[in-house]
């Protein structure tokens, strides 16, 4: 028995009261912990979702395929974590660490694609107007109401001309007199069965409203003065964007000191394997098992934000 | 960067010997485990163009698929399948907790006037 094991017991032998080696009932009780804490953000958001009025609740707003691209980068990983530890049983250190690249690939890709959401959403803006307009008066915000002769007390879509984060009182800072804004498809207020049965109308009658999808690209400009709110999509919008990025935030969160903790065991870690391969399984499995709950979480979270 | 680790070496300091056998099964688990990951992510989005009639129904079928594929992670990739009986003690407690805060939270909302407008 070496020095390491004399000072930290049962890193690879099984304890008789627990059956376990102590890593693994730690993480585990870790994960119990975890699990209270999302559960907690889960019910808060519950509890929202179901209090909201539907007009309210935004909809749409979330791009689908690349949150479900996003999902499939994080199973992804979860699988090629299993099979590195199958390969370390086996003792093949070379196709765990290929395993473990691929790990570090999705890992970061999937930061990457959410900062890149993040991002958009930074420069998506939603504009309330002091006097409501129509979609009779400007056609370019059919997608914006149900109804043409309904007034419209705000807008969503892009800005012409401004950068990210921009506020009410930052444009009158800059001394922006008027904001173009080229509106969304639909404003979120339409449920995804009124978009969808609104695409179909469009799809039988095409190019009256000037616009065949996506952002529409005549845009409407209205003065600074007659605006009373300016928001991007951040946590300040509203209740909605306050849950996306407090979730989605902490999540993220867990997958960066995921792709540290196995990126220390690939490379500085790896000495291990060379004096203690057990142990250095074993400090596999167990940050893959919190990798693979960090996959379980958002498992979750992509249905209740991007679907629900 | 390898550190000089050797390969297609088994571990000499195991405290299990190892089962090539059972570690090839695991492996067929896993991707298994993978194909049914797939198909459920696909079927949760296919879900969200099907527009049921009720929303709690779009919401039951949504958070079903997620209950299932977390239980494949759970089971298969968190190993949950091999019983190990202090984490399922570990678990269980730690689901009575979110299951009744999960409860009061939403039994909460159902006594607030003109509240859970989501489930109508």
């Amino acid at each position: 028995m070496n020095q390491s094991h004399a000072t930290i017991p049962y890193t690879t032998e099984i304890r008789e009261d627990t059956g376990l080696y102590n890593g693994k009932v730690g993480m585990w009780l870790f994960l119990a912990s975890e699990v209270m804490l999302f559960g907690a953000l889960f019910s808060a958001y519950v509890f929202l979702r179901i209090g909201a009025r539907e007009d309210e609740w935004p909809h749409g707003l979330l791009n689908i395929p690349i949150g479900a691209f996003n999902t499939l980068v994080l199973i992804t990983s979860s699988l090629t974590v299993a099979m590195s530890w199958t390969a370390l049983k086996l003792g093949d250190f070379q196709r765990y660490r290929r395993f473990q690249f691929v790990t570090l690939g999705c890992a970061t890709a999937f930061l990457g694609i959410k900062s890149w959401e993040y991002f958009d959403k930074f420069n998506h803006y939603e504009v309330w107007l002091k006097k409501p307009l129509t979609a009779k008066e400007y056609p370019q915000l059919a997608g914006q109401s149900l109804d043409a002769n309904a007034p419209i007390a705000s807008i969503t879509g892009h800005l012409e001309g401004t950068g990210p984060l921009e506020t009410l009182a930052s444009l009158k800072e800059a001394g922006a007199t008027s904001v173009t804004i080229h509106p969304d498809e639909f404003h979120y207020r339409l449920s995804a069965r009124q978009q969808a049965e609104r695409r179909k109308e469009e799809r039988l009658r095409p190019t009256e409203s000037g616009h065949a999808g996506g952002e529409n690209h005549a845009g409407v400009t209205v003065d600074v003065s007659g605006i009373s709110r300016l928001s991007t999509f951040v946590p300040r919008h509203g209740t909605f964007f306050a849950s996306y990025f407090t979730l989605t935030g902490l999540h993220a969160l867990h997958v960066f000191g995921g792709l540290l903790a196995f990126a220390f065991i690939l490379w500085p870690g790896a000495r291990m394997w060379r004096d203690d391969p057990a142990r250095y399984t074993n400090r596999v499995e167990v940050t893959g098992l919190f990798w693979h709950f960090v996959d379980l979480v958002w498992i979750f979270l992509f249905p209740i934000l991007y679907l629900l | 960067m390898s550190d000089g680790a050797p390969s297609r070496t088994l571990p000499t300091s195991s405290a299990s010997p190892v089962d090539v056998h059972h570690v090839q099964l695991e492996q067929k688990r896993f991707l298994t485990v993978y194909a049914v990951l797939v198909a459920g992510t696909v079927l949760t989005v296919a879900m969200y163009y099907v527009h049921f009639e009720e929303m709690w129904q779009t919401v039951a079928v949504a958070l079903l698929i997620a209950t299932v594929k977390g239980a494949c992670v759970a089971a298969v990739f968190m190993h949950l399948w091999h019983g190990e009986r202090d984490i399922h003690r570990i678990l269980l407690y730690t689901g009575i907790l979110v299951v009744a805060l999960f409860g009061l939270s939403i039994a909460s909302n159902f006594s607030l006037p003109g509240s859970a407008h989501f489930l109508r």
